[in-house]
């Protein structure tokens, strides 16, 4: 009974499938060999079997596979909001947009043919004969919104059917003895072929059937079609039914291999039946006629299974390009036929050859259809009526993160707000994880250092908060607003780990160059001198050694004044003088208040300027604190000295981690250091030169990461 | 050396929107020294500068003389299509390759970084691309006049120029495609690849065979060739209203351009 949401991914795509596979079928209808003139707008000057081929296997199974998918959703839809909520909702997708719709429609349709016509009959529109038979009673020219005027009155007749099945199957026997048929069905692999028996016999006792295009299309009458309502209403109420049971969906997804030669073989029976060119004129009785009937159905049904079970197979998870094109798709199928019909008019003539004029029909009309629903529909009310969600026009800028957060401090004045943060954030390329969840913020006028073995996800954190990246999962906050907005970005400096700069350009030209990006930069010269740069300042940047590359990477990322700052990796390969250089700037820069992330691998660096540490192995954040809290993570000490006592001996010692021996001297690292220096002491009198370290930022990321591992 | 002395290394925490001025600043910025970078690279831009004059010279005026003998406006046609070939290779090569590396060497990635205006690199990209089409363009026009067969006015010339000049910008757009999809190593070969064959199959220089001839359109330079022979009134050699192959060539700009950027914006 269930339907969960991934099963409803999968058949999203397919009405999208089946609804564009429609605007194909009529952008390629002018090209379809043996046209009679007049049949449809335009007659193109060059036809194509490969088209006819094309479109005679579209048709076959498009319509039926949508009627069968909003079969499942009607049920779906009914069962959620009952009746009532039923028919509201019908009449807003379906009633309104084909009352309000079609008075568009049709006039557009109707314009679009006259001009076609006007074209392929070189000036003039052929007179209507003088003995045209009048109109039948009912008829009315739908055009090709006739499927939502089929949808409801399938809708009724479903619906009525069930309440005179309900009536009669009180006890529900009747209903789990057709769950327990279809289930069967189902699994023995033959429902095609017994789902297509309906459709079958209705279209071989079909007095005039024009076999090559399959069910009726009926687009010209009120008084239903008997055979279009047969094929479509089996559609649909099965459906219907598999919805009652929708795990169903999972064993087409394993017999698609099946179905797929079964519409294949099905598809080459019919056309060496009906022959590739089109026949417009209705096929005559006998046995071709029993024999098409029954190819064509059964192709119908393999079509359809095999292709609802290659999406529930492969496209049922959430995907963002797929849901646009479906939420897209309805809005593009209502209103295409005018637009690809006149592109059809427009080229119909010119001495082209189809494989440019075809494509180029639908690149053209695909781009005027998609733009027109960006534009259009995907954020107004028409967007809202039609798939019932109404999408903001942009993300909306994010503003401060509020204080929801119970376990920080309440942040009130702008100074003390992050100025960067992620939260909750997942990234993975490919199968590999980068950032398993992270939350991290950098904080006003600090020095955040973030340090990590290869690979720890360092560079993906801050090509997240530059905008490089998009998160896969979780918030990213840069500025009080989204990285990807330039706005934000003009406030923050950057030094990448790898990057090439313009080899041909001066280092005055790139510092000029860069500064221009930002709204209050340093004057050049002002750079120059800041980072001692200034003796390079007319030197072509591809003759400067991998030292002065780096300085003057770090001479643009100030440039522009920066109130956050990122680092990544600044001082690999700087002499001495030169990073001490770099290291006076970053003083300075957040002693004026300047926010600075920094990734370095060496860690007396993060030592010396941190005032936050934030450690990450294996995408997570598994330290975070002031250098000193990080440091007394690891309550280890080691001692030095110069004893007599063999390594051996103190190794076996209680609360001794290690010993490492050097020309008479001993590092014994240890978690208690008073009880050993004890023991020291007592053990050997002639002990020297004793010496008690604290365990550093090296040796305490080094036990973070391996504890970690 | 002495912070002190000097303002703020850090700007005031509000007010400070970047004015219209400054943005447009950026812009001229990008331009002149994407232009500078070009000129002072001489392994891109000689070739496309002196190579389209001995080529014009040899295939277009000497060996094509009998032709021209026979049908004088043929030499027009020659001039008209030669010129195409000159304005194509700064914008393909110099689009694409330059592109391709600096992609490669993680520029493009400090770029988006960076607050650069979105499309200040873009517009230099074109733009220089124009400037180098221009100059060799420049120098086909002058060796045509002075081998003296041309029969076009002082003004269709000008047309002429002006629509090659800005027909630059199509293959600009295939450039940037190219540059943004492949690699360093492979861009040469891939605008080689689309460059070689496009010369001939657009029939820019000779006749070609009835069957290729159907399919010339597919080419950007069979419509530049034809909206520059168009304009500028040369009858003889239309094959198709300047019009419609304006808007292929709208087209192809906008295609493989909106292909492009959005690549660039996705993966840098």
């Amino acid at each position: 009974m269930s339907t969960s949401t991934e099963r409803l991914h999968a058949l999203d795509a397919v009405r999208a499938f089946a609804l564009l596979l429609g605007v194909v079928f009529h952008a390629g209808f002018s090209f379809i060999p043996g046209l009679i003139p007049g049949l449809w707008a335009m007659t193109d000057n060059s036809p194509s079997s490969t088209i006819g081929v094309l479109l005679f296997t579209a048709h076959i199974f498009r319509m039926s596979l949508f009627f069968f998918v909003a079969g499942f959703f009607a049920r779906m839809l009914f069962h959620r909001g009952g009746a009532r909520g039923f028919w509201v909702n019908r009449s807003k997708r379906i009633l309104l947009p084909l009352v309000a719709g079609w008075p568009i429609i049709f006039p557009a349709v109707a314009a679009v043919w006259v001009w076609g016509l006007t074209r392929t009959f070189g000036g003039t529109l052929p007179a209507a004969p003088a003995n045209a038979p009048a109109p039948p009673p009912g008829a009315f020219p739908w055009t090709h919104l006739w499927f939502l005027y089929y949808l409801l009155v399938l809708y009724t007749i479903v619906l009525t059917v069930r309440a005179a099945w309900l009536a009669i199957d009180r006890g529900g026997w009747l209903r789990r003895a057709t769950d327990a048929s279809v289930r069967w069905l189902v699994h023995t692999g033959a429902t095609a072929v017994v789902i297509a028996l309906p459709v079958a016999l209705a279209l071989f006792f079909r007095r005039e059937w024009v076999a090559w295009f399959g069910i009726p299309t009926p687009d010209h009458s009120v008084i239903p079609e008997l055979a279009s309502l047969v094929g479509y209403g089996t559609a649909l109420s099965f459906g219907w039914l598999i919805h009652r049971q929708a795990d169903l969906l999972n064993v087409w997804a394993r017999q698609w291999t099946l179905h797929l030669a079964g519409a294949l073989a099905g598809t080459a029976v019919c056309l060496s039946l009906a022959g590739i060119a089109p026949v417009f004129v209705p096929i005559a009785t006998g046995g071709v006629k029993l024999a098409f009937a029954l190819a064509y159905s059964l192709s119908i049904w393999c079509w359809s299974l095999a292709i609802l079970g290659l999406a529930t197979r492969f496209l049922s998870h959430a995907n963002g390009t797929i849901r646009y094109v479906a939420d897209a798709s309805y809005w593009i199928y209502l209103v295409h036929l005018p637009v690809v019909v006149a592109l059809q008019v427009a080229v119909g003539r010119l001495p082209l050859h189809w494989t440019i004029k075809f494509p180029l029909i639908l690149v053209v009309s695909l781009a005027i259809l998609f733009t027109s629903y960006r534009y259009l529909i995907r954020s107004t009310f028409i967007g809202q009526l039609l798939n019932g969600r109404k999408y903001p026009r942009s993300v909306p800028r994010v503003l401060p993160q509020g204080n929801g957060d119970p376990h920080r401090p309440n942040l009130t004045t702008p100074e003390q707000r992050p100025l960067a943060t992620l939260s909750g954030v997942h990234k993975r390329y490919g199968k590999t994880v980068a950032l398993a969840g992270i939350d991290l913020e950098v904080r006003s006028g600090e020095l955040l250092a973030v340090l990590g073995p290869n690979g720890a996800g360092k560079s993906t954190a801050i090509s997240l908060w530059l905008g490089l990246l998009e998160p896969d999962d979780g918030k990213v906050h840069l500025l009080g607003g989204s990285p990807l907005d330039v706005e934000s970005r003009r406030h923050v400096g950057v030094m990448m780990q790898e990057v090439g700069l313009t080899p041909e350009l001066r280092v005055r030209e790139l510092i000029d160059l860069t500064a221009s990006y930002y709204p209050n930069p340093l004057t050049t010269a002002q750079t120059l001198d800041v980072t001692g740069t200034g003796p390079l300042a007319d030197r072509l940047y591809a003759k400067l050694s991998a030292g002065q590359k780096r300085q003057v990477q770090f001479a643009l990322a100030i440039c522009g004044r920066p109130r956050l700052l990122f680092l990544d990796e600044p001082t690999v390969g700087l002499d001495i003088e030169s990073r001490s250089t770099m290291w006076r700037a970053i003083r300075t820069m957040i002693g004026e208040g300047c926010s600075i992330v920094l990734t370095t691998h060496y860690l007396e660096e993060a030592e010396a300027l941190a005032n936050r540490v934030a450690v990450l192995a294996g995408g997570r954040l598994i330290a975070c604190g002031s250098v000193d809290q990080i440091r007394s993570v690891v309550s280890r000490k080691q001692i030095t000295c110069s004893t007599t006592l063999t390594e051996e001996q103190i190794r076996t010692w209680p609360d001794v981690v290690g010993v490492r021996g050097d020309a008479g001297r001993v590092e014994i690292t240890v978690v208690d250091s008073e009880d050993v220096l004890r023991r020291l002491l007592a053990s050997d009198q002639s002990i020297r030169d004793l010496e008690v370290r604290r365990a550093g930022l090296a040796e305490a990321f080094i036990e973070i990461t391996r504890e970690a591992a | 050396m002495n912070a002190m002395s000097l303002p703020s290394l850090v700007e005031a925490p509000c007010g400070a929107q970047m004015p219209i001025r400054r943005i447009l600043r950026s812009y001229v910025n990008e331009v002149r020294y994407e232009t500078l970078r070009m000129f002072r690279s001489p392994g891109f831009s000689i070739p496309f500068l002196l190579l389209p004059v001995p080529v014009y010279l040899f295939f277009g005026v000497m060996l094509a003389a009998p032709a021209v003998a026979h049908n004088p406006g043929v030499a027009n046609y020659l001039f008209s299509g030669f010129s195409v070939f000159a304005v194509m290779g700064p914008a393909l090569f110099g689009v694409g390759c330059v592109l391709a590396i600096e992609r490669e060497a993680g520029l493009l990635k400090l770029k988006r970084a960076l607050p650069a205006p979105g499309g200040a690199y873009l517009v230099a990209k074109a733009t220089t691309a124009m400037v180098a089409a221009g100059a060799a363009m420049i120098t086909v026009l002058v060796a045509g006049i002075a081998a003296g067969k041309i029969t076009l006015s002082a003004s269709q010339l000008l047309i002429m120029t002006t629509v090659l000049v800005a027909g630059t910008l199509p293959f600009a757009a295939i450039g940037l495609f190219i540059g943004a999809h492949t690699s360093a190593n492979v861009a040469p070969a891939v605008a080689n690849i689309v460059f070689l064959p496009m010369l001939w199959l657009s029939g820019l220089f000779i006749p070609l065979p009835k069957f290729l001839e159907r399919w010339a359109v597919i080419w950007p330079a069979f419509h530049l060739n034809q909206v520059a022979l168009g304009s500028a009134g040369v009858s003889e050699f239309s094959f198709m209203a300047p019009g419609i192959s304006a808007a292929v060539l709208a087209g192809f700009t906008v295609i493989f351009g909106g292909l492009a950027i959005r690549r660039l914006a996705r993966k840098g």
